[in-house]
């Protein structure tokens, strides 16, 4: 008897359960259903309503885990820093700013978690990041459906930015320009026409690679061999090896400082390649570069994108971030100031579009900022003024190239040196 | 192998036979096509020998760093027939902790001092790196190997991989995330410059250091009381605990051991590379494990002549195939199936131990 | 007593590792109390166990001396043997100074570290370049003063006492809890007990209806918190929604097995799948993200389940065969973001930017080309046994992936292959058929829903056939399975095809999912997730497969929170969960059986080292013993 009350008493949960499933408002015909009562009146649908006393919240997505955490890390400082001085200076109209930083760990399915993470939280208004670009390709179109804008600091692969994809922006400069100038510079300034190019098979460094190659080949220089390595791999001698039996007279190596250091130091111990100029990229413009590479490293080149002339702002920030994280900016990547200026663009677009309802809550109309954010600036940045064009390249100035001397970098050409 | 049953009965045809001649008429030919290659490509590029002298070298030297890794992986393989999974993450910590030695010492500038002074300097890094891994290596088989001994054997796997996730995160977390940047001192950076052929000084004494603690070790494992406790335990354990050998003992001495020499290893790639951070010892580990197999896992002339074997394919491949580098590890492994193929318990067999698996 | 103070050994070790990783300044300010608690957690297991073996053997402490490796955590060698000498007289007292020992052991060492660490910031010397977490913020937290105390050396001796004190009182906290949980039952029952409560379907009559009830009570907390105007956990909710997703799917499986055979596990299940079923249209996108890539995991789990559970070849290149099934249809759904075949087509006349084939007609092509892909493997390795085999598979991933790398012309190499087509629903977009009821991640989770149930209906229906018991037979003994009768190549072929052919379409729904694909998505680390999972959830077992997907690929995104100390939480769990649960938390039926049958043989020797994964057949069900098991050879 007990039994059939059971049963009973099961069915009942269960369909009670069922009905309710059925009868939940499904979040794709309401997508404000997820927000709290008191901020969601029917026809705020694609605003973010943000109650008196709330946050602005800007998601981050930035490669924490992974196969470059380093530069990941380094890029979340410089977002959080950006929060920081947006809030010393009173936020907006009394709304602080708030990071959610996630980690998207330099990977596509990470992203596209991250991404759908900040798609399903009604309260995100941007996003800054992601880090990598294949990371960033899983953010993308999830975002865009969202309709969240999105400027990622770091991600350079030129597919990033295109012209079906309104919500996509970078500060980072496009790949294309960095390898073309690199290829110029090699070629005119130093004089070397046969070069053997490396690369470490990310998206990143391959694209890279593959432009100064075109580049390079297109100017009348020769690509005596175009070889790979792997991220996280150390010894590269018998790949050096390789390389220097053709004898080129110099190497370029696209992708990240540790790979790079030790390449530019086993290959003064390679053969054939004793007196061949070394020539790195962004990705190695760090201090990691320099421990890694030790003495082999003077007299080498790298390539950086940035077009700062603000020195006095650039001299706070590092001061700010030694004192947070007691490193030096610029031991952990090479793009904080890009990350600084990706919040600081965003912050300023929201600035512009932001209206204080009736009741004192915070409305952002979604479309108004994707718009905003191609559209709001010049904004003084860390890396020089930012501002978008119609493609989503909001990246400033151009390619600076540095030699190292004495374990430091100095520019030797480039942008800011014409 | 199987040779005699056939040579009695040449004409029948059953599947066994036709399978075998089938494996051997492959094998053939993959040999007759790279071999054809290598002609092709050494004709055409027309490398001078000192290249295939020094990319040999190089490929010693790799093979040497992964023999004394692969070692390790053998001797827990030979004993309690688990792959140790996070012994490329012991090495990593031996690194790690050489590293912090060296620096130690260089603030002392012991580093700069007269010859004997370095030299028993670096000697006792090679210690604390030996010694750190030791340590670590052991907690290692306390923690996570030890409780599941009775269990399946894929039930330790999945603890060593749980563990190897754990050191390298762990290590990120307590030591930061920037790679630690050895500096070698005077006396052992540089070479030896031989016409076209440079052999740097780390990379001689990572060959010769691992020549030397594979035939130690290999005459503990022959010679002496331990070895052969540990043979025993290898062979069957439940007999030998009977016969008055400390099973527990044993097993945690063998941990020791193999931790130390990738202790050393850690050590000595520290100084040769020059970098060392989390995941460093994720693919020397990988590479290891590969070698130790290749050679017959379980089985210690095995592991070191695999892991020499290995370095040599993964140096010289690439330049030999005319193919770029980026297949060195396809090469690597290709090689790996084709012995296996031929061989399936690996170039020397298992002699540590016979088992079923 | 040297006993507590080891204890409060281990216990400053576990903590100076917590400190060390940077803890104390995640906690807000003051870290002390949740120090001391996690201190105490740990002085409580230990003195609980402690105090259960001496009880337990002091009855029997003749029988202590008798040295056997411990299976179960909780009696190995040395516990027995040192317990076994401990006297009976003054329990509750020895309890209470053993936990206020330990905790002042550890608490000592504690303040002693803290002191150190701030005396030398004090002096402006920077730890950092060292230890990267011990900064004036992580120090400060640890005594409960202001980081600007530590800075400027200005830390009140009294702290250090205070700090230690924390711990002692967590030790005596903890001897305390000992002592009230100490009940007559409790100390009669064994540590093994709770192992068999936990494995066996022993539930009274309420209890199993309520855990039958359980995971539709969790289904309508899901729906509830997803309603407009439930503002509970703020901006976590999405988070905390996600978690208890997790868990209501994960209990219904718990439901299913509590529901005794026949009628009722029928309704129950029709009830649950019902349930699970209306899941993608409750749930946000997120939450539906989540799921859909805990269902692939599924469906590859599932897939390896039948290479690595039924025909026990250990397969760690299974990531081989997702990336085949993907790139496939990603070949033939952006066909343009291949150079190769894009000039191919191109030159074909092909008009840019048109798929060549749509989800559904490239299902088969997929199927087959993974299907191709296990065979192709398989022929080689037909051979090698055990681990020559994981090293091999290993090894034939890292090559199929290093292809996908480096063959620029055809995958676009590490660039990826872009803007991968949804899977239609007759030839329409998913939200526009359901009339905006479903998103679409919704529906890429509807979609690995059904094929995940399609496929564990295939490998149940293809365990208990013939083939199902060859590959058993072939598990057990290769040699004596084909003395019998079974024929080793087909068998195997079979194993290989089928398991890669599943691989393929979770590959297929994976790739769809992404949009966008790439080299790196198909690391040895796949591989590792999709046997973890068959492992940590129950080898065997489809239930276990869908527990452990939750628990490996759902858990880590429940805990985004706190970022950096996802890996190190989720690979200590996979340690912790292999020592307290080796048979996976819903072993099969088979493997229940052999884990009770070695509880019941515990107390012979049993020293097989190599045993292969499921170690007894069915038919040995009567005979039992296990104990003889270490006598056959």
């Amino acid at each position: 008897m007990s039994k059939r009350y059971n049963v009973l008493g099961m069915i009942l949960v269960a369909v009670l359960a069922l009905a309710a499933c059925v009868a939940a408002p499904p979040p794709a015909e309401a997508p404000t259903a997820d927000e709290p009562m008191e901020e969601a009146p029917a026809d705020m649908s694609g605003k973010v309503v943000i109650p008196a006393g709330g946050t602005i919240r800007i998601g981050g997505s930035f490669a924490l885990t992974g196969p470059i955490p380093d530069p990941g890390k380094d890029i979340q400082y410089g977002a959080e820093i950006a929060i920081d001085d947006l809030n010393a200076m009173g936020g907006f109209e009394g709304f602080m700013f708030e990071l959610v930083g996630e980690d998207g760990a330099c990977d596509g399915t990470q992203g596209t978690n991250v991404g759908n993470k900040f798609a399903a939280d009604d309260s995100i208004v941007a996003v800054s990041g992601g880090t990598c670009s294949g990371e960033t390709f899983g953010l993308m179109p999830i975002l865009q459906e969202a309709r969240i804008p999105f400027v990622s600091p770091s991600a350079t692969n030129p597919d990033i930015t295109s012209a079906d994809c309104d919500v996509c922006n970078r500060v980072a400069l496009s790949d294309a320009l960095q390898g073309a100038t690199d290829a110029n510079f090699v070629l005119n300034e130093l004089g070397l026409s046969k070069f053997a190019v490396v690369h470490d098979n990310s998206d990143y460094g391959k694209g890279l690679a593959e432009i100064f190659q075109n580049h390079l080949m297109a100017v009348g220089g020769e690509v005596s061999s175009f070889e790979g390595v792997q991220v996280g791999d150390t010894d590269f001698r018998a790949m050096l090896a390789k390389v220097g039996a053709d004898g080129p007279e110099g190497i370029f190596f696209a992708g990240y400082s540790t790979e790079a250091g030790l390449i530019a130091q086993q290959m003064t111990e390679t053969p054939g390649l004793e007196g061949s100029v070394f020539m790195s990229v962004d990705g190695a413009y760090t201090q990691q570069y320099l421990d890694a590479a030790g003495p082999a490293a003077e007299g080498t080149y790298v390539s950086f994108l940035a077009g700062s002339d603000s020195e006095e702002m650039n001299a706070e920030f590092d001061a700010k971030y030694m004192d947070k994280y007691g490193v030096a900016a610029g031991d952990l990547g090479p793009f904080h100031g890009q990350s600084y200026d990706s919040v600081k663009l965003i912050a300023a677009a929201i600035m512009e579009v932001a209206e204080v309802g009736d009741d004192g809550s915070l409305v952002i109309d979604r479309e108004a900022l994707i718009s905003a954010i191609r559209s709001v600036g010049p904004i003084e940045g860390l890396t020089g003024s930012i501002k978008c064009d119609a493609m989503g390249e909001c990246g400033a100035g151009g390619v600076q190239i540095f030699l190292v001397g004495d374990g430091e970098f100095s520019q030797v050409s480039g942008f800011g040196m014409e | 192998m199987a040779g005699r049953s056939t040579s009695a009965q040449p004409l029948q045809l059953d599947w066994a036979t036709v399978q075998k001649y089938a494996i051997r008429a492959f094998g053939f030919t993959i040999l007759a096509i790279v071999l054809w290659r290598v002609i092709t490509v050494g004709l055409a590029e027309g490398y001078p020998a000192s290249f295939w002298i020094s990319q040999a070298l190089n490929g010693l030297v790799l093979g040497g760093v992964y023999a004394l890794v692969a070692l390790g992986y053998t001797l827990v393989y030979g004993i309690l027939f688990m792959i140790n999974f996070a012994h490329g993450e012991v090495m990593m910590i031996g690194g790690i902790a050489g590293f912090f030695a060296l620096q130690f010492a260089q603030a002392r500038g012991w580093m700069e001092g007269p010859w004997l002074v370095v030299v028993i300097a670096l000697l006792s890094i090679m210690l604390i790196g030996m010694a750190a891994s030791v340590l670590i290596g052991v907690t290692l088989e306390r923690l996570a190997y030890r409780p599941l001994r009775q269990a399946p054997r894929l039930v330790p796997l999945i603890s060593a991989i749980g563990a190897s996730l754990f050191l390298q995160y762990s290590v990120l977390l307590i030591f930061g995330v920037s790679p630690h940047s050895y500096r070698k001192p005077e006396l052992i950076s540089g070479g030896l410059r031989l016409g076209d052929v440079f052999i740097p000084y780390t990379g001689a004494i990572i060959f010769f250091t691992s020549i030397l603690l594979m035939l130690a070790l290999y005459f503990i494992i022959q010679r002496t009381k331990l070895g052969r406790a540990m043979r025993a335990v290898a062979e069957d354990r439940a007999t030998a605990s009977l016969m008055g050998v400390d099973v527990n003992a044993v097993i945690v001495l063998t941990f020791m051991l193999g931790s130390a020499l990738a202790g050393a290893a850690g050590v000595m790639l520290g100084f040769h590379n020059t970098v060392v951070k989390f995941n460093s010892g994720f693919i020397p580990g990988l590479k290891a494990f590969t070698a130790a197999v290749l050679g017959g896992i379980g089985n210690i002339p095995g592991a070191m002549f695999g892991a020499l074997l290995l370095g040599l394919i993964e140096a010289l491949g690439p330049s030999a195939l005319g193919i770029p580098t980026e297949y060195k590890d396809v090469i690597a492994f290709t090689l790996l199936v084709l012995i296996l193929i031929f061989r399936p318990s690996g170039l020397f067999g298992e002699v540590l131990s016979e088992k079923k698996a | 007593m040297p006993k507590s103070i080891k204890t409060g050994l281990i216990a400053f070790a576990f903590l100076s590792y917590l400190i060390l990783v940077g803890l104390p300044g995640r906690t807000g300010g003051n870290a002390l109390p949740l120090l001391a608690f996690a201190a105490a957690l740990f002085f409580w297991y230990r003195l609980r166990r402690e105090s259960r073996t001496q009880s337990r053997l002091v009855p029997q402490s003749g029988a202590a001396g008798q040295a056997k490796p411990g299976w179960e955590i909780g009696h190995g060698p040395q516990a027995q043997v040192q317990t076994g000498a401990v006297t009976r007289g003054g329990f509750p007292l020895r309890v209470l100074t053993q936990g206020a020992a330990a905790g002042a052991t550890a608490g000592l060492l504690i303040a002693i570290v803290s002191a150190v660490f701030a005396e030398i910031l004090g002096n402006g010397v920077a730890i950092q370049p060292v230890f990267d977490k011990i900064v004036p913020v992580n120090v400060a937290a640890l005594l409960g003063v202001s980081p600007g105390a530590v800075a400027e050396a200005q830390v009140p001796p009294l702290r250090y006492l205070i700090s230690a004190l924390y711990f002692t009182g967590g030790g005596i906290l903890a001897a305390l809890a000992v002592l009230a949980g100490m009940t007559d039952a409790a100390r009669a029952a064994g540590p093994t007990q709770w192992r068999s409560r936990l494995s066996g379907p022993a539930f009274t009559s309420a209890g199993r209806w309520l855990v039958i009830a359980l995971p539709f009570a969790l289904l309508a907390v899901v729906i509830w918190l997803g309603l407009p105007g439930v503002s509970l956990f703020g901006n976590d909710r999405s988070t905390v929604r996600l978690l208890f997703t997790l868990i209501a799917t994960g209990s219904g499986l718990f439901a299913l097995r509590a529901a005794t055979p026949g009628r009722e596990r029928l309704a129950v299940s029709v009830l649950i799948g019902l349930g699970v079923l209306c899941m993608p249209f409750v749930l946000d996108q997120f939450q539906n993200s989540v799921m859909g890539i805990v269902f692939i995991f599924v469906m590859m789990g599932l897939g390896l389940n039948i290479v690595v559970g039924y025909a026990g070849l250990l397969d760690l290149g299974y990531v081989a065969f997702f990336a085949i099934g993907a790139y496939t249809y990603a070949f033939v759904s952006a066909p343009f973001s291949s150079p190769y075949i894009s000039g191919l087509l191109t030159g074909l006349g092909v008009p840019a930017d048109s798929p060549l084939l749509g989800y559904w007609m490239a299902l088969p092509l997929a199927m087959i080309t993974a299907a191709f892909g296990g065979i192709l493997l398989g022929i080689p390795v037909l051979r090698l046994r055990g681990d020559y085999l994981a090293i091999v598979t290993l090894g034939f991933g890292e090559i199929i992936r290093l292809f996908m790398l480096n063959l620029g012309e055809l995958t676009n190499g590490p660039r990826g292959i872009l803007e991968i087509a949804q899977p239609d629903l007759f030839g329409l977009a998913p939200e526009a058929v359901s009339g905006g009821l479903l998103s679409s991640q919704g529906w890429i989770f509807l979609l690995a829903l059904v094929s995940s149930a399609a496929i564990a209906f295939v490998a149940i229906r293809l365990n208990d056939s013939r083939l199902g018991r060859a590959w058993i037979a072939m598990q057990e003994d290769e040699d004596v399975a084909q003395a019998t009768g079974v024929h080793l190549v087909r068998t195997k072929l079979l194993a290989f095809a089928i398991g890669a052919t599943f691989a393929g379409l979770a590959g297929q729904l994976y790739a769809a999912r992404q949009i966008n694909i790439f080299p790196e998505n198909f690391s040895l680390f796949v591989s590792i997730d999709a046997l973890a999972l068959i492992i940590v959830g129950g080898i065997g077992s489809p239930a276990g497969i869908v527990l452990g997907a939750l628990a490996l690929k759902g858990l880590p995104e429940v805990l985004r929170g706190v970022d950096e100390y996802r890996i190190v939480a989720f690979a200590a769990l996979l340690v912790i969960m292999m020592i307290v649960r080796p048979a996976g938390i819903l072993p099969s039926a088979r493997r229940r059986f052999e884990a009770a049958a070695e509880e019941a043989g515990a107390g012979e020797i049993a020293p097989e080292a190599d045993e292969t994964f499921v170690k007894k057949q069915e038919n040995d069900k009567g005979t039992g013993a296990d104990g003889e098991k270490g006598a056959m050879p």
